[in-house]
């Protein structure tokens, strides 16, 4: 008898506004020195009062709006109560029972599954805790310490109804959904640096079976981390079920070194947040004006944009790959404008300049390579000014230097040689340097033209055009 | 009620004397609340803010905010510019 | 007569025609402080040589022929949960001792534009949690006019200090009546803005929803001129009201033959002391005469403003203040095992019985299970609370009725029965709970302890308050029912 999965994810996203949720300070605290990036609001000194920053609740709509959520006109902010830390006020500001949006979808790029959103809600982020010990995990430090500089942050939180059936739908949602919020602007979705975090719920049954037990997992670094982490949960819940053990309701942590999911029981007290309209915020009304201005200022969203791409005569995966990133889609259409033929850009970037990029460890807008130089690069070829083998040396130096592709065809004398006469004389040089091979290809093995080809290409130092020199060959023999 | 199972949400510690005094405290009260049971509050909206209107935005701006010494200055205990605590678990 | 006797706006002239200097002011004020403070005990903590200092800077540039705003030079006590950049400030608690406010409060800064002197921060029941200032963690106050007597609460200090001379003016804070109850108790004027008007930035929070910061004045006319000065929007309190504040002070003397007058018919409930009662009808006698139609109005949900007021308060109170851990600022401890236990040695040995008290009544009443039969059921009740105000404003435009049930009770008489002594706010929680404005006003009779008239007002109806008890207080004068100190 098979089993399955039921697997919910909970993602949060922060947004980049240039101020905190509540406050002025700055959100660009990555790299800060500790607490040199706070005021009395984020550090919740006595006395001090939050005031709502216009953008982020923007930036809240527009992702209400993107996800097909029910825009709620009337909405307020909840404390949420526990004492930790990283939690200055000891109650995080959040949204309850009236968040920003609620019942709204997503679907699915591959899979073309709709998948449930549950809620989307705006909150605070918390400060950093750093444990000093060469582990950094909390369980090993005798202490620990608290920098406040990212308390305050704004966030969105995004609920998913418990839709996903495998761990690999549930990589596909959050890819998309990371998409989705970089094209809307407002967020970057990082997931290593943390501006995307991601908590699934994960339960297993057998087949025709009521609903498991819902383990909770948390710290799952990047979409690969979750998709292991998910796996492994999977496995040793119905490993556990097989044995004839029980799945305990628990939170539990996604060691990556380890690769094994973690019990935090007995670590956790139970909770009890408390929950009450924060009075120090008045409710936030949406009126269909705001509401109009916002969707009259949504940028193209990641399906639509896929959709245009295929239709500009790319293939549908290639397509898709393109929108992940936001900035690799941006780029494309970039170089389109420098060199029509869409489905020849596409395969350049999905294919050499990605390599060149995963090599190097950069993003493509940090690339020294321009959109119009890959499009000039690309001119070069179809005008027979270079072969395509060629252009890829061309590439791999502008990759390194940055240099127009033009410069370097001539500084490193790469034009292609075009020239029949030309050709013709190394041809007759080759071919009076391998008589044996001409003998064999005349009594018939058809195969050794390749080599013959191959030999004129190495003697021009790969600067003939192939086309010619079989041409050629192909009359001289 | 449990009156330890609320010390412990409050994080307080309280003596079986000080237990004892704070329970038999919430009884009155409770008592005393209990008129407000007695209230028909069948169709009444409740009064989470005194004020109707929305709450107020900020533009999205960063202003200035407190020099590191003043933050550290008034921490009980603090390491290498951060808050130091102990152990947490 | 002394210059500590006298109300601001009689020493802002004298200052600015020169007939006084600031110095002189303060150092009056310092010495009534030298000769009572010993025994009253109105601050935590006195700025003598800055006060001093500050009073110099002021007559130097009035001596240069510049031009100072009306109170400039005016001392002026803050209650000790009003942050004052690079102060210590304590709200009377332990948890909180050594802690500086590395910031001002929106209406420091205010005060500050208008050169008044701050001279010292005030004594206050712990957190504003009580109504005699004896919930202090240093030491109580006691009443000016009957040292054996409380001066009320939670702003006790600074209602002492101001009868007392040791301060011309001072700041509260009212949650529950902690500004307009020690007024009564002291014989001065307290006033409780609408919720609203005046900025609640850098007031250390007790109950955020009630909370409001108001003057504690010797007199009606320095009460409007402090209003004038500390109201008005602010962009740092999203709760702040955006209206702009009236003059009131020029409006003192305007006729008041327009305004409505009710009278609370609850003002002879049960518990109610025959002084109180009799002042109140003292009152109803003036307005009489005055021929000013008094119409009483009634309250049908008044006995639920206490219960539904200590569920609402320790509610938010157990909120904000759980920030209060030991970690980021106050005292801490040293040996511990774990966060946890800091957490619980922090907050076990900083707070005084009655904020944990509160606390855990406010926990309770939030916890999992019990929100919707204590919060909630709280927050309907206040919306009938509120809806009582609205329809007795239909008639009339102020009601007046006690500010306390009793006069100014003994020390330690009430601190066994916290219930007991909840009851004294019972008639200025409505006006909180409603987040409407009011005043209280003194009335002496036959050198008793002064009896509190309570004046409630509409939302922003502080003008038509104010008129009242400047007429009123005019002819409690002419009725040699007046004071002044």
């Amino acid at each position: 008898m098979g089993y399955e999965t039921v697997i919910g994810l909970e993602v949060h996203c922060q947004l980049l506004t240039d101020s905190k949720l509540f406050c002025g300070c700055s959100t660009d605290y990555i790299g800060k020195e500790p607490n040199t990036n706070v005021c009395p609001v984020c550090l919740g000194l006595p006395g001090s009062l939050p005031v709502l920053n216009k953008k982020a609740l923007e930036f809240a709509l527009k992702a209400a709006i993107a996800l097909n959520c029910e825009i709620l006109p009337y909405s307020h902010f909840y404390r949420k109560n526990y004492f930790y830390p990283d939690l200055p006020k000891a109650y995080q500001i959040t949204q309850y029972d009236i968040p920003v949006g609620r019942h709204g979808w997503i679907e699915l790029p591959y899979s073309h599954k709709r998948i449930g959103i549950t809620r989307i809600h705006l909150e605070e982020d918390a400060g950093k805790l750093v444990h000093p010990t060469k582990t950094g995990r909390i369980e090993h430090a005798t202490y620990s310490l608290v920098d406040y500089n990212r308390a305050g942050v704004p966030l969105i939180e995004i609920v998913s109804e418990p839709d996903f059936s495998s761990p690999s739908e549930a990589r596909e949602y959050l890819m998309e959904l990371r998409s989705i919020v970089q094209h809307l602007g407002i967020s970057d979705g990082n997931m290593e640096l943390g501006s995307m975090r991601c908590d699934a719920n994960v339960s297993v049954h057998r087949e025709g079976e009521g609903l498991g037990v819902k383990v909770e997992l948390k710290n799952m670094n990047s979409f690969k981390a979750l998709e292991r982490a998910l796996n492994y949960e999977v496995e040793r819940q119905i490993k556990l079920i097989k044995s004839g053990g029980r799945v305990e309701q628990e939170t539990r942590h996604w060691s990556e070194p380890e690769k094994k999911t973690i019990s935090l029981r007995g670590k956790e007290e139970a909770q009890d947040y408390r929950y009450f309209p924060e009075p120090d915020l008045l409710p936030i009304y949406v009126d269909e004006e705001i509401l109009e201005s916002i969707k009259s200022d949504m940028p193209e969203l990641p399906a639509n944009r896929r959709k245009r791409f295929v239709s500009m005569g790319i293939g549908e995966k290639e397509a898709s790959i393109m929108v992940i990133e936001k900035s690799i889609g941006d780029y494309f259409e970039e170089a389109v404008k420098y060199f029509g033929d869409a489905k020849s850009i596409a395969n350049w970037i999905l294919g050499d300049f990605l390599g060149e990029l995963n090599r190097a460890g950069l993003e493509i807008q940090d690339s020294r390579v321009k959109p119009h130089q890959l499009g000039r690069l690309l001119t070069l070829i179809k005008d027979g000014t270079i072969s395509g083998k060629i252009a890829k040396k061309v590439f791999s130096i502008m990759f390194d230097t940055g240099d127009d592709p033009d410069e370097i065809v001539k500084r490193e004398g790469l034009v292609q040689i075009v020239d029949r006469s030309e050709i013709e004389k190394v041809v007759e040089e080759v071919l009076s340097a391998n008589p044996d091979a001409v003998e064999s290809y005349r009594k018939g093995k058809a195969n050794i033209f390749n080599f013959l080809v191959g030999q004129v290409m190495k003697a021009t130092k790969g600067k003939a055009n192939p086309n010619v020199v079989r041409d050629i060959l192909q009359k001289k023999i | 009620m449990d009156v330890r199972h609320i010390a412990k949400l409050s994080n307080l510690e309280l003596t079986e004397d000080e237990l004892r005094e704070m329970e038999e405290h919430f009884n009155a009260i409770m008592e005393y609340f209990k008129k407000l049971s007695s209230v028909d509050t069948e169709r009444v909206e409740p009064t989470f803010y005194v004020i109707k209107h929305q709450t107020p935005m900020r533009e999205d701006r960063v202003e200035k905010g407190l020099e590191r010494e003043d933050v550290l200055g008034i921490a009980p205990h603090t390491e290498g510019g951060y808050i130091r605590v102990p152990r947490i678990r | 007569m002394e210059l500590f006797e006298l109300p601001a706006w009689k020493l802002g002239k004298m200052m600015e025609s020169g007939e006084v200097t600031a110095v002189e002011v303060v150092e009056s004020v310092l010495s009534r402080i030298e000769e009572r403070e010993e025994i009253l005990h109105c601050y935590n903590e006195v700025y003598g040589e800055e006060a001093l200092q500050e009073a110099e800077e002021i007559d130097k540039r009035r001596k240069g022929g510049e031009k100072l705003p009306p109170f400039a030079g005016i001392p002026v006590a803050v209650k000790d949960n009003i942050c004052v950049k690079g102060k210590d400030i304590t709200c009377s608690s332990k948890i909180l001792k050594g802690f500086i406010s590395p910031y001002d409060a929106t209406v420091i800064r205010k005060i500050k534009s208008q050169k008044m002197i701050i001279i010292g921060r005030t004594n206050m029941d712990e957190f504003a949690m009580g109504s005699s200032t004896e919930n202090s963690a240093y030491g109580v106050t006691r009443n000016p006019l009957d040292t054996s007597k409380v001066p009320g609460g939670s702003s006790g200090g600074s209602a002492a200090a101001v009868a007392s001379g040791e301060a011309i003016v001072a700041l509260g804070s009212d949650t529950g009546g902690s500004i307009r109850q020690p007024a009564a108790f002291c014989g001065v004027v307290g006033f409780k803005p609408t919720y609203g008007l005046v900025s609640r930035y850098g007031l250390i929070a007790f109950a955020s929803s009630l909370d409001q910061i108001g003057p504690i004045t010797k007199d009606v006319r320095d009460a409007a001129a402090m209003l004038e000065i500390i109201a008005g929007k602010d962009n740092y309190d999203s709760t702040s009201l955006p209206v702009k504040v009236p003059h009131y002070s020029t409006m003192l003397e305007d006729d008041i033959s327009e305004i409505r007058v009710g009278i609370m018919e609850e003002y002879n409930a049960e518990g109610v002391s025959e002084e109180v009662i009799e002042g109140i009808e003292e009152v109803i006698d003036i307005f009489r005469t005055m021929r000013v139609n008094v119409k009483s109005v009634s309250f049908p949900h008044m006995e639920y403003a206490l219960p539904c007021y200590y569920i609402i308060a320790p509610a938010e109170a157990s909120s904000n203040l759980a920030r209060y851990d030991g970690v980021q600022y106050g005292i801490s401890e040293e040996t511990v095992e774990d966060i946890r236990e800091l957490y619980r040695k922090v907050r076990t040995s900083g707070f005084g019985k009655e904020v944990k008290r509160r606390i855990m009544m406010g926990t309770y009443v939030l916890s999992s299970g019990y929100y919707d039969a204590f919060y909630l059921k709280a927050q309907k009740v206040r919306t009938l609370i509120r809806h009582d105000f609205e329809r007795a404003f239909k008639d009339v435009d102020v009601i007046i009725g006690p500010t306390s049930p009793t006069v100014a009770f003994g020390i330690g008489e009430r601190t066994a029965d916290p219930i007991s002594m909840y009851l004294s706010d019972i008639f200025t929680i409505p006006a909180n709970l409603a987040g409407i404005s009011a005043i209280s006003i003194p009335l002496f009779k036959d050198g008793n302890l002064p009896v509190g008239i309570h004046i409630v007002g509409k939302a922003l109806g502080e003008i038509d308050i104010l008129k009242v008890s400047y007429k009123l207080e005019q002819e409690l004068k002419e009725r040699g029912l007046y004071h002044g100190i």
